[in-house]
Order: structure tokens, then sequence, then C-alpha cells
């Protein structure tokens, strides 16, 4: 029989069937194995990167946090720029023992969990013997554990909650100024250079500005009692009802406790009020944000901190011309602790090399480091010991230091 | 003091008012709480900020527009987003809804704007107008005169012009209106259009006075529904005493009882009408519909 096959209903399709169902598993394995593949490489990337970051040669590198978006952000980008001014300055001298800095900057958005997962980043997978701490406050209790298991020091040039160095922590070192001290020699400032006898304080409602109690205290001790202590939430619009009852308690000066924005906003609603009292603050204020909220109605307003750029020191001079050349603006305060923070840390690392251990020794250690933010040396719970402080005054939308 | 405190109180306290009208205007012709609003004040801040800086426009030109964008805005999202909620319990979903465009609008503030706060410019200059001692801040005058105009036109709006009569018949028996030939879907788009534009126009009036920021309207959306509640949910006039009332007690809390308790009050007093006289002060009561 040489006729054509009879057909057979069905057949063909079910033919089609089972050849496709091996087609199927083939894409199925293939697929496997793509992910296999796929999934090594990652892994290998990864391994090479890890093994990379530590062993580049020439080269150092350091991890720093900074909020550099978000409400902390004009602290953020200070604390980078002064950095990196310094750092710069440090390489084109040839770099600390031959090996050039590179800097590894991981923004935390000024949000505590945001902080804590760049922390880990930088631990575990850039595995850099040493960080730079964030200017955010409140970020630095969130991740500062991790450094203390991981022993990976941190220098903090900006951070300045007291709460920070209250603990136990062996691997953190501060060079800004402890809100604390702040708070008392405001107040010293207040009673023996304003001879302000009705103070008012008004202090945000929170572990940040509950430091301002400290301010009270010290008043007390000098003999002048606060007329009242009002507190707000961060970001309130309304502060009228405080402002009214200051204003009625026959208030001179009114010091307040917190954060820029608030801060603009209490000056705008005093002005508003015709509350005529003297405004202070505390050190976050003094940034450009808080001319930029506030406009005129900061004008005259009086703040504390470590760095004035209009000083005629020649040492200050020349780091207000550099920064003024590379980022065409005036450094403030921020930025000049920051510019110190990495100078402390290239001497440490010039003793230390690329060990954490010995990093954090010589940080330690560090006595009479003498910065344009004053002479630092760092007490035994990593602190820096008071080294004088410079109390500012708003005018012409500037900061200037403030003279009697 | 006393007068000073209440004076300075009702500054906020209209602010809260525009808000409760949205909540208002929602609630009456849909039976759904619009928790958008806070973040619709937020983005009424912002868009008029970008008309403000950006384009240079004079005030009231920012005002005006800031009011129709966030109509047209209001209305579109009610066509397409709330009406096609047609479930058993289309308020609930509806309601939910609106809880994601709260979000969805803080995370679209957060990627063009970011998280930091920004200057309004400033529209008057920082006086005060003094009067048998009580000196009563210019700002707060523009605010309330504002507030009084936009509450004086939409009391007119509702009463004398067809949609403003089509949205009330709608609200009160949206079977009956359907039947004498009134377009209730329009109506229902223009009342949350209406609710968005109240909350935008209160956004720019005190964004001059503040300063402009992603998490701005978080707590005003509360508090304009606190006061919504505290004067009768779904009442106009109740949404106007709420809120001046709510301006009141927070700034006489905080002069006369303790400045950490500000906002505390509020919340006690939003639990308090809550429980014991949940038709508010002015105790509208509606029918459930069957």
């Amino acid at each position: 029989m040489d006729g054509p096959e009879p057909e057979v209903p069905g057949l063909q399709n079910r033919l089609q069937a089972s050849q496709s169902k091996p087609r199927r598993m083939k894409t199925k394995t293939m697929k496997n194995i793509f992910k296999f593949i796929s999934g090594a490489l990652f892994v290998a990337l990864v391994a090479i990167g890890a093994c990379n970051s530590n062993t580049t040669p020439g080269q150092i590198q350091i991890g720093m946090l900074a909020p550099l978006t978000g409400n902390g952000a004009s602290f953020g980008i200070s604390q980078r720029d002064g950095v990196q001014l310094a750092l710069d300055e440090i390489n084109a001298k040839g770099g600390i023992n031959g090996l050039k800095l590179e800097l590894i900057v991981e923004d935390t958005k000024t949000e505590p969990p945001t902080a804590v997962t760049a922390t880990n980043k930088l631990i575990s997978q850039n595995k850099v013997p040493v960080i730079i701490g964030s200017a955010a406050s409140l970020d630095v209790p969130a991740y500062m554990d991790l450094l203390e298991k991981a022993h990976v020091p941190q220098i903090l040039p900006v951070a300045v909650l007291p709460k920070i160095t209250e603990g136990d922590a062996k691997w953190t070192f501060r060079s800004a100024m402890n809100d604390k001290i702040a708070a008392t020699k405001m107040a010293e400032f207040v009673v023996n250079e304003l001879q302000a006898k009705k103070v008012a304080i008004l202090l945000e409602d929170s572990a940040f500005g509950s430091t301002g109690m400290v301010f009270g205290e010290r008043l007390e001790q000098l003999g002048v009692k606060p007329l009242t202590v009002e507190k707000f939430k961060r970001g309130d619009l309304d502060m009228s009802a405080q402002l009214i009852k200051i204003k009625n308690l026959g208030a001179t000066h009114i010091q307040f406790w917190g954060y820029y924005a608030d801060y603009a906003q209490i000056a705008r609603q005093m002005k508003d009020l015709g509350v005529h009292a003297q405004l202070m603050g505390n050190q976050a204020p003094v940034t450009e944000k808080t001319i930029e909220l506030g406009g005129e109605a900061v004008e005259g307003v009086i703040d504390i901190c470590l760095f004035v750029p209009t000083s005629e020191d020649p040492k200050i001079k020349s780091f207000t011309d550099n920064f003024r050349a590379k980022y065409n603006r005036l450094p403030d305060t921020w930025a000049a602790q920051s510019y110190d923070g990495m100078y402390i840390l290239a001497e440490a690392l010039r003793q230390g090399g690329t060990d954490p251990q010995k990093i954090r020794d010589a940080l330690a250690a560090t006595k009479d480091f003498n910065g344009i933010t004053g002479t630092i040396t760092f007490n035994s719970k990593g602190d820096a010991e008071f080294r004088g402080t410079s109390v500012v005054v708003v005018r012409q939308g500037r900061f200037v230091p403030y003279k009697n | 003091m006393l007068t000073q405190q209440m004076l300075s109180g009702l500054a906020s306290g209209f602010i809260y008012a525009l808000l409760a009208l949205g909540f208002a205007a929602v609630y009456r012709s849909m039976r759904v709480i619009n928790f958008a609003q806070g973040d619709l004040f937020m983005t009424g801040a912002f868009v008029g900020l970008f008309l403000a800086k950006n384009l240079q426009l004079p005030f009231l030109a920012v005002l005006l527009l800031t009011g129709l964008i966030l109509l047209a805005f209001g209305m579109v999202f009610e066509r397409f987003v709330l009406a096609p909620a047609s479930s058993h319990t289309p308020e609930v979903h509806a309601m939910i809804r609106t809880v994601g465009l709260s979000v969805v609008l803080q995370g679209v503030a957060i990627i063009t704007w970011g998280t930091e706060e920004y200057r309004f410019p400033q529209l008057l200059s920082s006086a005060s107008v003094s009067l048998y001692s009580i000196s009563i801040p210019v700002n707060l005058l523009f605010v309330a005169g504002t507030s009084v105009i936009l509450l004086g036109s939409l009391v007119i709006f509702l009463r004398h012009t067809q949609l403003g009569l089509s949205m009330r018949a709608a609200s009160q028996n949206r079977l009956g209106a359907e039947v004498v030939g009134i377009n209730v879907s329009l109506a229902r788009s223009f009342a949350f259009g209406l609710s968005a534009s109240l909350a935008g126009i209160a956004g720019v009036l005190i964004a001059p006075l503040w300063y402009v920021h992603y998490s701005m309207g978080v707590m005003m959306g509360l508090k304009g529904f606190t006061a919504a509640v505290l004067g009768s949910l779904g009442s106009f006039p109740g949404a106007v005493i709420g809120g001046l009332t709510l301006g009141v007690i927070e700034n006489l809390t905080a002069g006369y009882v303790s400045s950490v308790w500000k906002d505390a009050a509020v919340f006690a007093i939003l639990i308090a009408v809550l429980t014991l006289r949940p038709q508010g002060i002015l105790g509208l009561r509606y029918k459930e519909r069957v």
C-alpha cells in the first residue's frame, strides 16, 4: 500500500502537544540556567566589589553619611562641601602616607531609617575603615550602634544632640559643640552680656528641644528665673498663643531651642503680633535657610555657634577665600566644622593607616588640634572639650559676630 | 490678653473653616469623608508657589487660578476614580480611594519639591493695627476678609445658581433629582471639585504666613475634619462655626492651660463630640438612606 496514510482525527494535535511539551521544559531549564548564571554573576560581582573596595591600591576610602536632602539638607550640603574642600587640599599635597583619599557619600535624606541602610552599605559593602557621621542629630542615635558592633569609628563634625555622647559609645567622636555647652554658654551670655532680667523660654517639644532646659537651669543658677517655659511642635503653623502669653508676662528676651523653620516662623509671628522682645536661638538656626524663610523678620536675632566667616585670622581667611572660590558662597559654621573634622580625621589616618582600630585610637588621642573652629581635644566620652564659642547676630541678612 | 488670644485663634480658625467646608461639601453630596482634604490643601500651596514664584503672577490671580486648577483636578478625580466605585458599599470604596489620593499627592510633592521648606513670596508686610490696646495683625485681617468673601460667594452659589441648586437637590434626594432631569453625576463631580478648590485656596491663603512643605497638610486636614465634626458633619454653617471654635479653643488652651496641650485639646474635643453629641453643635441629622 502506498497511498497516503489515513488521517487519524486528533492525531496531529496530539503529536504537536507531545512535541511542545519537551520544548516548554527546555525553555524552563534554559530559564533556570540563566537565573543561576545571573545569580552567580551577581554574587561574583558583589564579591569582586567587596574585595576591591578595601584593596584599591593607592587609596583610602572614607565613608560619609550626610543629610543631602530633606529638612536637614542645608546642614548636609555644608557638611559635604566643607569635607570635600579639606579632602581636595589633602590630596593636592600628596594624600596620606602616599595614599589618596576617596570619599563615598551616602544621603540619609534626614531620615533615621535611611541613615541605617546607608550605614550598613558603607560597613558591609564598601568596607570603609572610617565614617564621617551625619549632620542630622536624630540620624546618629539610630545608626551608631551598628558602628559599635562593626568596630568602625566615626567623627561627627556637625551633630549636636547631647544624648550621642551620653552612652558608652567607644567608636564615636564629636568635634561639634555639644548642645549642652551651647545652652550653658548662651545663658551666661544672656545674663552677663545682655544683662537680661526678663527671659522667656520657647522650645520644641522633643528630645532635641529639651536641651533648652539646660539653658533655663544655668539661667537660674545665675540668678535670673525664666518667666515661663513654653513649648511648640516642630512644624506648627501658629505660635501666637505662646507669644501673646510671653508678651503679657513682659519678657524682654525670648530664648528659642529648636529647628530653623520654626525659628523663622516665630520671628515672623512676633512681628505680626508686635512682640518686641529680643529673639535668641540655639545652634541649629545658624544657616542660610533661616534668612530665606524669615526674611526681614530675623534681622537682629542672636544665636550661638563655633565659627563666623568674617574673622581676620589668616588661617580662617584663607579657608573662607578658598571656600568661596570653590562654591561661590560664604561658608557657614557647619562647613567650617566639617572642614576641621576632615583634618582631624586625616591626622588619625596618618597614624592609623587603614586599620579601623588604629584610626579609632588615634582619634581618641586627638589633643590640642589647632583648627579654624578652635583647639580641639576629645574627652573620655569622645566629646570635644569646650573651646570657646561665637555669639552671632543677623545683620543685613547675614550672620556676623555680636558686638556690644 | 483674653481678647487678643481669641482674635489670634480666629486666624487659624478661618483656615480650619475652609477645610471643614470642603469636608462638608463632599459629605453632603456623596456621604464620603474626603481623607485627601489636607493634602489637597498642601497641593494648593505648592501650585500657588509655582504660580507666584515661577510665573510671577499677582496674588489675586494666584488665588483664583489655584482655585480653578484644583476645581478641575477634583472634578476629573471624582469622575474617573470615585464615581466608578460601584459596589454595594460605594461610600467605603470611595473613601479608601481618597486615602490613596492623599498618599499619592504627598509622594508627588516629595518627588517634585523634595522635603525642604519653601518661602512663599510675602504678600503684605508684617504689621498690626492697634485697637484698644489689642494689636490685630494685618495678615489676620486679610485671611479673615478673604474667607468671609469666599463664604458669601459659596452661599450665593448654592442658593441662586442652577449648578448650586442641582448640587443641593442631588444631595437631598438623588433619585428624585435624577427623575426631574438633574445631572446628578455632574453635581457630584462638582461637589468634590469644590471641596478640592476650597482646600487649595486655603493653602494659598495661609502660605505667605507660613512656609510651604510636603507634610503641611497632615495636621491641617485632621483639624479641618475635627472642625467639620464639631460643627455638624455636612452642614456649611456648622463647618464655619466648628472651624472658628476650634481655632479659639486652641489658643485658649495654649495660653491659659499649657502649650503642650494645644493639639491634645483639639483631639480630646473630637473624641468628646463623637461620643456625647455625634450630631455636632448645630445638630443636623441626616436620615439614613435605605
